[in-house]
């Protein structure tokens, strides 16, 4: 599987970016994950629109905790830090969770990132 | 993990206080000095069923804590007497900001917890009575054991037959048949104290 196959991003006609992780990930395939959503968040700032961000990671069947994705880590926190952006809403198993979600209290996005179990919980706070 | 509790006061609790209530916000991060602290939720039919048990050194509730979820998902109970540290979720959010050293301390050590409470969640739903029983003293033993002789290890939490029941999700009565049993094949000794063979348990083990 390539890079490009392990994610796809797109427009969701509802007004938000939306992003889905398929299968098992490798440290270049989420940074260039996060990059994509970074490029496309900036478009979406140049026409002056909300930047909204969904964010599925339910077909991800196993989190790598190992140390060769720490560097993928380390490039989420920063953009979480640093990319602009309105909301991120992300939903995927508990695994996924604890991951994403001590990622933003690095970051110190909790205002901004919110993570879930569902879709209806993040897409219902997304658009809140 | 324990130097995030350095210089925090120890707190003491009696055997079968609970410390969180399923269902309770996460006020605080708990560092467990000393003792054991049972998890436990309860089914539809009332029975109690001890999922994990938290020993010295560990953690809880992180899972709960760092998922975002902010409530607790099961209830904390002392197993024996213990002795505790505890630091308010808020400063313990404060610690982690900009720290990601510990992040990844933290998401390692959450994900072992969490695969922990998934393999007892399966344990505890999808076997026999003796297969419940066999990987109960299996999880025991590796958790709290002691090693006192070549292949035995006596269990670091004094047990009663009804507490082992609640963490097999069986009655009483099946839990002291299938005990019986394993004491008669020599898997294990003692009442309140037991004593594994590790060497047996390993061959039964599903």
């Amino acid at each position: 599987m390539s890079k490009a196959d392990r994610f796809k991003t797109f427009y969701n006609p509802s007004g938000f970016i939306e992003q889905h992780f398929i299968g098992i990930q490798t440290p270049n395939s989420v940074i260039s994950a996060v990059e994509d959503l970074v490029q496309r968040a900036g478009r979406l700032k140049r026409k002056k629109q909300a930047i909204l961000i969904l964010v599925d990671v339910t077909d991800v069947p196993k989190i790598d905790i190992s140390g060769r994705m720490a560097k993928a880590r380390q490039e989420a926190v920063q953009a979480m830090k640093d990319a602009e952006y309105d909301r991120i809403a992300v939903y995927g198993n508990i695994a996924v969770q604890i991951m994403v979600n001590t990622l933003v209290l690095i970051a110190g996005r909790r205002d901004k990132i919110r993570v879930f179990s569902s879709r209806i919980e993040a897409l219902k706070w997304l658009k809140g | 993990m324990e130097n995030l509790f350095d210089e925090l006061p120890t707190r003491q609790f009696r055997k079968g206080q609970i410390l969180i209530y399923e269902g309770d916000p996460v006020e605080n991060i708990y560092l467990l000095a000393s003792g054991y602290v049972k998890v436990f939720n309860i089914l539809a039919s009332g029975d109690q069923r001890t999922i994990i048990i938290y020993k010295p050194g560990e953690v809880f509730p992180l899972a709960s804590f760092l998922s975002g979820e902010g409530v607790a998902r099961y209830f904390y109970e002392c197993l024996t007497d213990v002795q505790v540290r505890s630091r308010p979720q808020a400063q313990f959010q404060e610690l982690i900001r900009d720290n990601l050293e510990i992040g990844e301390e933290l998401i390692a050590y959450a994900y072992k917890m969490s695969q922990q409470f998934v393999e007892r969640i399966e344990t505890l739903t999808a076997r026999s009575a003796r297969s419940k029983v066999l990987s109960l003293l299996n999880y025991l033993a590796k958790k709290t054991g002691e090693a006192t002789d070549f292949g035995q290890v006596k269990l670091g939490v004094p047990l009663t037959t009804q507490e082992i029941a609640d963490m097999c999700g069986l009655t009483r009565e099946t839990a002291t048949l299938q005990l019986l049993r394993l004491k008669e094949e020599g898997v294990v000794a003692g009442r309140r104290n037991l004593t594994v063979d590790t060497r047996k348990l390993k061959k039964l083990s599903p």
